[in-house]
């Protein structure tokens, strides 16, 4: 728990631009929300890995939006159910259940698709809403915190001294 | 832009995809070896162990050595073990999800093997099979000891006492009503009061003739008061006696009744507790009872494990009321061009190493979508000359493409099986086995619409029957044991019948074989004479108990007829006040007529004597 908190703290307090962090907080919803398994998965892992995101933003991300996609599981659920028996949309479900790739997709699974779908549509504003709220962080309030006392402690511990030589000696 | 690219990563995912997709290769065949294990003890309900599998990627295929699936009910014994289990899938389908395999082959097919550890799962406990199953069938010998008449009428209530019983309230409430009734009806001493008054009625003569005819007409008109009174009096006390013989007749009535009930009793008596040998009619369901229970359920535990499974025995009801697991999600189908169903094995060659021999068999068309593929699971085994039988034949027919209608039938034919050591009744009261008999049994199966009809025909020819001589025979039931077991040992051919109706949850078991006829005709003489001394005893005792109680009724009706009596003897007096009032009012009538008549004549004679002289005066 300290150590993801400290985490948490060096990356919002570290050079790392903004949109690094958001876009990879947005690439952990989808990887958090949709089945761990699932081939778009991949292609968001590749995403991550070549595009210069922040790593720990994402892993940090991931267990988060993993535990929230559980609690709205039952609304991916129902959106997933309501899209794919779209009247209007029958032929191009049929078309892509007949391909073998879309049909390794598992676009047919009414999770899948309502998780995809959801965390696609709010990727966007979680990236610019990230985004604007890191700025603010690091105006307004950066200075603050780094006064209070039990932030003064985590970055104090030995623990966080061991991380950071390790990660500096990773760079 | 070039700051946002990180080129290292594309080696990185190169790395991760290659380490998932080795990793994933490496560790196949111990993953599917762990999804068979896990799969199948879910299924079953007890372990499900396989010794390795192999995967083959040209083509792609899967081999399976050393299946074993334990016996939920006997984990000590695989219930099948295969030796070897072949079979390649079509790779296109497989990425579509489909898993279709155009021939299977299952070898070494062994049933009923021991195993070195126990294959019980600790979690679901084996399930045994209920005690009060063994017990419907446990071989109770029917009772042949006369019962005690004496027990039977202390426990058994008969309807005569009862009847007995609401009598005997009918009395006591008449007697109350006519206890309370008597003392309102006219007594003695108002009749000797009307006496008393009749006497004192004189009229009181003067001499004055008006007034004396005054004073007969005022007791003239006493006398018909008082008479009124009486006759009253009668029509109350005639009312009263109707009444009460009214009341006679329905108890002697319940008395009468009683003696009919009685008899009734007597023969209820004798149909339930007379030694008789109905109880022998269908001996063979006890005889066989438990065998064709066993099997059946064995099958039928067997199709509700493998059924839904195999055959997507899902109706459209229950699809519609399905469980959207968590995290899961449900896979919506759409139309395909091609459409397959998601798990098929077109055909799959089974070879079974019997004790008895080899068999082979064909089950074609395994699939979760028999609505899809549009044909019904089959299959069809045979054998011919193995060590203990001529030929068998077992084939079935699943049809599940319409799910709302699906029909399910197996057959077996098996000829010249010889039967060699088979327990016919465990029962510690009549050990019975088949030491050696050869069979011909046909088994037709249909389950349709979720509703169970089977038959089983057996035809048994050179039996040997033997009962364990080591047994001690129980006192009361031994002779009559003996005697069925000696009766037996003489039948050499017969049949069984078994009919099973019902559904898959439930099912009736009928039993029938021409070996009740023969048990019974040995045993029914014995029974005759036993139940003749019984029904003998129990009638005497019935009737000396509902005579004594009867007798008892009848000496209350005495009370009845004093009641009855007396009023008749008031009834008498009634009428004989009346007669004297008659009598009275007649002599005062006279006596008045008399009076009247004389002072009529005495006025003719003085107007006639007043006429003659006033006529003398006028011819003067």
């Amino acid at each position: 728990m300290l150590n993801t908190l400290a985490t948490l703290l060096k990356v919002l307090n570290s050079e790392t631009r903004p949109s690094q962090i958001s876009l990879a907080l947005a690439f952990a919803m989808i990887i958090g929300f949709t089945p761990l398994f699932s081939l778009h998965n991949l292609l968001v892992i590749l995403l991550v890995l070549v595009i210069r995101v922040n790593l720990a933003t994402f892993f940090l991300g991931f267990a988060l939006f993993s535990g929230i996609g559980y609690l709205l599981d039952p609304l991916f659920h129902e959106f997933g159910q309501l899209v794919l028996s779209n009247e209007a949309m029958q032929q191009l479900w049929v078309s892509l259940y007949n391909s073998t790739v879309w049909r390794l997709a598992h676009f047919n699974n009414t999770i899948v698709m309502g998780s995809l779908l959801i965390s696609l549509a709010l990727f966007v504003p979680v990236v610019l809403a990230a985004n604007y709220l890191i700025t603010k962080y690091r105006t307004s309030l950066l200075q603050w915190v780094n006064k209070i006392k039990i932030v003064q402690i985590i970055k104090g511990s030995k623990l966080i001294t061991v991380y950071r030589s390790l990660t500096r000696l990773g760079s | 832009m070039k700051n946002w690219i990180r080129w290292p990563g594309f080696l990185a995912f190169l790395l991760f995809t290659i380490l998932f997709v080795g990793g994933f290769y490496f560790f196949a065949e111990t993953l599917l070896k762990a999804a068979i294990e896990h799969t199948g003890t879910e299924i079953v309900g007890a372990k499900v162990e396989l010794d390795h599998a192999d995967i083959t990627t040209s083509p792609l295929g899967v081999e399976l050595h050393n299946l074993q699936v334990t016996n939920p009910e006997d984990p000590m014994v695989n219930a099948v073990q295969i030796g070897r289990i072949e079979l390649h899938m079509h790779t296109l389908a497989l990425l579509r999800r489909k898993i279709i395999v155009d021939e299977m082959h299952v070898e070494k097919v062994r049933l009923n093997t021991q195993r070195t550890t126990s294959g019980e799962v600790a979690a679901k406990p084996i399930k045994k099979p209920s005690s009060e199953t063994n017990e419907s069938f446990d071989f109770s010998m029917p009772s042949v000891e006369m019962p005690d008449v004496k027990d039977i009428l202390a426990k058994e209530t008969l309807e005569s006492e009862k009847m007995v019983d609401e009598a005997q309230v009918n009395i006591d409430n008449s007697k109350q009503k006519w206890d309370k009734k008597i003392p309102e009806l006219p007594d003695k001493a108002k009749f000797d009061a009307y006496s008393e008054t009749l006497k004192s009625i004189t009229p009181v003569k003067t001499g004055n003739k008006l007034k004396d005819l005054k004073a007969l007409s005022i007791a003239v008109d006493e006398l018909i008061t008082i008479k009124k009174n009486v006759q009253s009096d009668l029509d109350q006390l005639t009312s009263a006696g109707k009444e009460l013989r009214e009341d006679v007749n329905l108890i002697k009535n319940d008395i009468k009744a009683i003696s009919q009930a009685s008899s009734n009793d007597i023969a209820r008596l004798t149909q339930k507790y007379s030694p008789s040998s109905s109880g022998l009619s269908n001996i063979s369901r006890l005889l066989f009872g438990e065998t064709v229970t066993q099997w059946s359920s064995v099958a039928i535990d067997w199709y509700k494990r493998l059924a839904p499974k195999l055959l997507n025995t899902t109706t459209s009801k229950q699809h519609e009321e399905e469980h959207v697991p968590r995290h899961k999600g449900i896979d919506i189908k759409f139309k395909e061009y091609t459409p397959l169903p998601d798990f098929l094995i077109k055909s799959t060659r089974v070879s079974l190493e019997l004790e008895s021999g080899n068999m082979n068999g064909e089950v074609k068309d395994i699939s979760s979508d028999q609505q899809i593929l549009g044909r019904p699971l089959t299959f069809l085994f045979d054998a011919e000359r193995m060590d203990n039988l001529n030929k068998l034949t077992f084939s079935g027919n699943f049809n599940h493409i319409k799910p709302d209608d699906s029909i399910d039938t197996v057959n077996l034919n098996l000829t010249g099986y010889k039967v060699s050591h088979f327990t016919v009744s465990q029962s510690q009261s009549f050990p019975l086995s088949l030491d050696s008999a050869v069979a011909d049994i046909v088994l037709n199966g249909e389950l349709k619409q979720g509703k169970l009809n089977a038959n089983l025909a057996s035809q048994v020819k050179s039996a040997n029957f033997v009962m364990s001589p080591n047994t001690p025979l129980d006192k009361k039931t031994g002779k009559f044991t003996k005697t069925i077991g000696e009766a037996l040992k003489s039948v050499k051919t017969f049949d069984v019948t078994a009919d099973l109706r019902g559904t898959i949850k439930n099912q009736d078991i009928d039993i029938s074989s021409n070996l009740d006829a023969v048990i019974k005709n040995a045993m029914g003489a014995q029974f005759k004479q036993k139940a003749q001394a019984f029904e003998k005893e129990l009638n005497n005792k019935v009737e000396a108990k509902i005579k004594g109680l009867t007798a008892k009724l009848e000496s209350q009706l005495g009370k009845f007829s004093g009641i009855q009596q007396n009023m008749d003897s008031k009834k008498k007096n009634a009428k004989e006040s009346i007669k004297a009032i008659d009598a009275k009012i007649d002599s005062f009538k006279n006596e008045k007529e008399s009076e009247l008549n004389k002072e009529i004549q005495s006025v003719k004679d003085k107007t006639k004597d007043k006429l003659k002289d006033r006529l003398k005066d006028k011819f003067r």
